[in-house]
């Protein structure tokens, strides 16, 4: 088979074109084509430059790659909002923590304890309220509707523990006991006739490794605010716990409860970590004064009567302070929370910071002074700090993954969607059919 | 000097490049689009083509440009080219022929028809100009002829007294 008929018929075809009149359309073209490539090389450029600074670089760094020198759990002055695409801590688990976070638009993050890796948490449960850090910051506590599920930092997966009552409505974690075999969790059930008083309130000892749920106190006044409620003493032994305006010590060895009454609605247990070094109680109380309009300070009570041992004030007029942890110089450590909430009534029952919108802060006080531990972007609205880290709280710079202020933030992005959208059109502007003649078509009678 | 060096080129072989762009597209107005397209991207890279082999260079473009366009853009249905009373020679019956049966092809097809066939390239140089494996332009070329085969077949089989 030659295909010399093929061929014939080829050149036949062919010779009816004596060469088309492109070339100055095509030099035309051509420079186009060179300006618009040299262009967008030059957008190319900035555009890896932009992505390296903005979004690359801090997402390495934010996600641990650069380590931190010291292997030491240390606390992270900076923390913000993690970088997209954060990997899961259940799933890719960062080892021990120093904190957790979150803001009203997002998860709940997990900060590393001796680098910034960062990781998150599906959940809107808020730390230091229904989202809890062990002591020893190797796994994460949070309410889940009806259950409670428990994070393991260092080993990953997630457990899920539900109450044994199938008419609870809400189970959340309250404090974990100091060696971070269990939690202290409550129980919440609502009665069926709304119209009636009496929501019932469970606190019971749940046990990690078993599930068991030892149920130890139970009543229908109003519990005290999410975070202030329930602290366990250091050595895990006795559980103080406030309803209404009373607070009751319960002792797990014997199990016997004693009890005190608050003077008024303007004391609250001071948080997780009201037992003292001493053995006191610390109530957090709000007093009066002018100009600023109200204070708090920490009272150190009796816990067997409530009588007062002693007075540490807290500096400044905070919304609210949280009581975290103790230094080894018996300094309390507190979260604080500024913002345009009006805390001026936070009496049992009353979720104080329910959509809080303002800035937290952690510091340590000592002698009259706030010394500001950890100073978080303004995105984040809620932070729980591992326990034992601040009995010697050491810190370190921290390198949040989005470092850059909103604005900046704002800009880099919007420069970098413009270089994109630039990028594309030259693409289009390269690569479009130009229209010379007609609609390219097969058909339609031959030009001869 | 750049635009003196591309006029050159474009003037000597503006003729023979038409023709292939003719036979890919198989009407002049896409073919002279084609063509304008092809030149204007190799004067983008004129000083680094000229040095080498530009008449390559500006075929390769052809023939990559056409599979890419049809491929983002297929041709519409196909009417066949008749021959009018004038058009009566043996000549343009085969002309007409091979035209309406090369619109039957896939656009790869047909480029390699025309390399094959037209621009005489072996099977290898081929697959070097469309970018492909010689596999691939063997099972293309294969399946091409099988095509016309049913379609014209005394232009493949039938031996041809080239005047």
């Amino acid at each position: 088979m030659t295909m010399n008929g093929l061929r014939e018929a080829l050149r036949e075809a062919a010779r009816e074109v004596d060469g088309y009149d492109v070339l100055d359309r095509a030099i035309v073209g051509g420079r186009r084509r060179r300006r618009v490539s040299m262009a967008a090389s030059g957008l190319a450029v900035l555009a890896v430059l932009g992505l390296t600074t903005v979004v690359v670089a801090p997402m390495l760094t934010g996600d641990g790659r650069i380590a931190q020198p010291p292997d030491v759990p240390t606390i992270p002055e900076r923390i913000g909002p993690p970088a997209p695409f954060t990997r899961d801590a259940a799933d890719h688990p960062p080892g021990r923590a120093s904190l957790i976070i979150s803001g009203h638009q997002g998860d709940l993050v997990v900060v590393g304890a001796t680098d910034d890796t960062y990781r998150v948490i599906d959940t809107d449960a808020e730390p230091g309220w229904d989202a809890l850090l062990s002591p020893t910051g190797d796994k994460v506590a949070y309410a889940d509707r009806l259950s409670v599920r428990v994070v393991d930092l260092v080993e990953g997966g997630t457990r899920t523990y539900h109450p044994t009552d199938s008419t609870v409505d809400a189970f959340a974690p309250a404090a974990w006991l100091p060696d971070g075999t269990g939690l202290v969790v409550l129980a919440t059930t609502f009665p069926d006739d709304p119209t009636t008083q009496g929501i019932r309130k469970e606190l019971s000892i749940l046990d990690l490794a078993t599930g068991a749920l030892d149920e130890f106190a139970e009543a229908t006044w109003p519990i005290a605010t999410p975070g202030f409620a329930v602290a366990v003493s250091p050595d895990g032994n006795r559980i103080a716990y406030q309803f209404a305006d009373f607070v009751t010590v319960f002792d797990r060895t014997t199990r016997t409860k004693t009890r005190f009454d608050l003077v008024s609605y303007y004391f609250v247990l001071a948080g997780r970590a009201a037992w003292a070094p001493d053995g006191s109680l610390t109530l957090l109380h709000k007093t009066w004064k002018k100009p600023a309009g109200y204070a708090w300070e920490l009272q150190l009570v009796d816990p067997a009567d409530g009588t007062l041992r002693g007075v540490i004030p807290v500096p400044g007029s905070p919304t609210v302070v949280r009581l975290i942890g103790w230094s080894e110089d018996d300094d309390p450590v507190v979260v604080t929370y500024e913002g345009p909430y009006d805390a001026m009534h936070f009496g049992p029952g009353d979720v104080i910071l329910s959509g809080f919108d303002g800035t937290v802060g952690v510091a340590r006080l000592s002698r009259g002074q706030a010394r500001v531990l950890v100073h978080p972007d303004d995105r984040i609205n809620f932070i729980d700090v591992a326990e034992d880290l601040l009995a010697d709280p050491r810190t370190r710079p921290g390198d949040p993954p989005w470092a850059l202020p909103p604005f900046d933030r704002v800009a880099a992005s919007l420069c970098l969607l413009t270089t994109v959208a630039v990028l594309v059109a030259a693409w289009v502007l390269v690569n479009r059919r130009p229209r010379t003649g007609v609609t390219p078509t097969a058909a339609g009678p031959d030009r001869s | 000097m750049r635009d003196d060096d591309f006029r050159d080129f474009v003037r000597a072989r503006g003729t023979a490049l038409s023709r292939t762009a003719y036979l890919l597209t198989g009407d002049h107005h896409p073919a002279e689009d084609l063509l304008q397209t092809a030149l204007a991207r190799t004067y983008q890279h004129w000083p680094r083509v000229r040095d080498g082999d530009p008449e390559a260079y500006v075929r390769r473009a052809l023939h990559n440009t056409y599979v890419s366009w049809w491929r983002r853009q297929p041709p519409p249905p196909v009417a066949e080219i008749s021959p009018t009373t004038t058009d009566s020679t043996d000549a343009t019956l085969r002309r007409i022929t091979v035209l309406n049966a090369l619109r039957a092809l896939t656009p790869r097809q047909r480029a390699v028809i025309v390399l094959r066939y037209f621009e005489d390239l072996t099977e290898v140089q081929a697959a070097e100009v469309l970018g492909v494996t010689l596999g691939t332009v063997k099972r293309l070329h294969f399946d091409a002829l099988a095509r016309l085969r049913s379609l014209a077949p005394h232009l493949i089989d039938a031996e041809v007294t080239v005047p």
